[in-house]
């Protein structure tokens, strides 16, 4: 069992995780349902992250909570915390997903860049911008890549990624900047960052 | 680019990385303050954040994705549906109680058939190129399980295999006994002694090898699925692979087999 050394973060709560998941496996949807919507976000995070398209993402953040629904009797609460259970097998389904595929990388990523008082032509730029920046983190390894958006796109914090890809908050550190010397070195002579 | 550039370069993407503020009395910022070549490099970095930050993921709709997710639970079959609430310690304990004086009363060992495998056309080509890959499994490295027998016992020690009119059924070589999770399980159901801590629970993978028996291979996949993604090792793969391919569903039947080629059990 891998042992995580980092400080539990403020959106998980384990000991009402567990409350929910117990309740859960007892047949109570509601309990289900809270933990459905607290580990939504993150665990669709990841999926766009690692997959780079809405539909599929979506559909293997489902997939992963239909999952874990059907495998809580399985659910060891004193080998694994539930978030972290739950989110391996996150990364397994969307492992599974880039298995599929003739491609493991997306094309680009579909996120959406946010601008102050956009006239047309500042929409335009944004948008070359946008695909441009996209296009150089959909090229980036999978291990950058997915901490990069996770922290800088979907806002989570480094320790919540941490927790969500099963390695310490350091190895997050490391990820993230490596991501942006890569990212630097690609666009350093072109102004456009 | 001096050494102490050098330096100042290798750190900051690590302190843009972790957040960190450059204390305006450090060496860091006193150099930065001095090379313009350094503070460019900050600044630029700063920027990139910056302009990552401005993306924004899509979210999705909080009612239509919990809605899915249920759709998707009430589509499972029923029985899996079901072991929610009915493998939860308790109601397991009472039923393995009863089922264990069963088992006692009738404690004669089964015979088991392992000639017959759900197929179809080809799976013979690749199962004999599998053979070799499964067989080296060491039946050492399977872990330990104790006789306790859930609610549906299954009562088909002879696996079926899918009807199809006319097509001729090619041989099959025989895997070893004991290796093949289907063909070599006991007709008494074998339970997971890693799972002792929470009172015994049955394993995804003897769920499977139940409802393969019972040729219902869609719930087999799905529950040898659930066992895969508990446990990646090329055994439970290549059932997840058998499985798939006798319900019908081949694109996942063949990367079932090809994650056993590659030894790698995902
Ligand atoms: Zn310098």
């Amino acid at each position: 069992m891998h042992t995580i050394a980092v400080t539990r973060p403020h959106w998980q709560t384990e000991s009402d995780d567990l409350a929910l998941a117990a309740a859960a496996r007892d047949g109570d949807r509601s309990a289900y349902a809270v933990l459905i919507a607290r580990y939504r976000g993150m665990a669709f995070a990841y999926a766009l992250s690692a997959l780079g398209n809405r539909e599929e993402a979506e559909d293997a953040a489902q997939d992963a909570f239909v999952q874990a629904y059907s495998a809580m009797p399985r659910f060891d609460p004193d080998r694994a915390e539930w978030a972290a259970w739950f989110m391996r097998i996150v990364r397994n389904r969307c492992r599974d997903g880039l298995r599929r595929r003739k491609t493991r990388r997306p094309a680009e990523m579909p996120l959406e860049i946010v601008d102050e008082a956009p006239g047309p032509e500042a929409v335009t730029m944004a948008d070359d911008r946008r695909r441009v920046l996209m296009q150089a983190v959909a090229a980036l390894p999978e291990a950058q890549r997915v901490p990069l958006i996770m922290h800088y796109a979907a806002g989570r914090t480094r320790v919540e990624i941490a927790h969500a890809l099963g390695v310490p908050e350091s190895t997050i550190i490391g990820r993230l900047a490596g991501g942006l010397k890569t990212l630097r070195r690609r666009f350093g002579g072109e102004g456009l960052i | 680019m001096n050494l102490v550039c050098t330096c100042v370069r290798r750190r900051l993407a690590a302190l843009t990385a972790s957040g960190t503020e450059i204390g305006p009395a450090s060496w860091l910022a006193r150099h930065l303050a001095a090379c313009p070549d350094c503070s460019l490099e900050s600044r630029a970095l700063a920027s990139l954040a910056g302009d990552l930050a401005s993306a924004r993921l899509p979210e999705p709709d909080e009612q239509t994705f919990a809605a899915a997710v249920w759709r998707k639970v009430d589509a499972l079959p029923a029985p899996i549906r079901r072991a929610v609430w009915w493998q939860s310690p308790g109601l397991l304990a009472a039923a393995a109680g009863a089922c264990a004086v069963a088992l006692w009363m009738a404690r004669e060992p089964a015979r088991v058939d392992i000639t017959e495998q759900p197929h179809s056309p080809g799976s013979a080509v690749r199962a004999a190129g599998l053979a070799g890959t499964v067989a080296s499994i060491s039946p050492a490295s399977r872990p330990k399980a104790d006789l306790v027998t859930p609610p549906p016992a299954p009562p088909v020690p002879r696996v079926k295999k899918p009807t199809a009119a006319g097509s001729r059924t090619p041989a099959i070589p025989k895997l070893r006994p004991g290796l093949n999770p289907a063909s070599a399980r006991p007709r008494r159901m074998l339970a997971s002694a890693a799972s002792s801590t929470a009172g015994s629970t049955v394993a995804w993978s003897d769920w499977g090898s139940y409802y393969e028996q019972k040729g219902d291979y869609r719930s087999a996949a799905y529950a040898y699925g659930m066992a895969h993604s508990e446990k990646r090792d090329p055994t439970t793969a290549f059932a997840y692979g058998r499985a798939s391919e006798a319900s019908g569903d081949l694109a996942s039947a063949m990367d079932r087999y090809a994650a056993v080629l590659e030894q790698d059990g995902g």
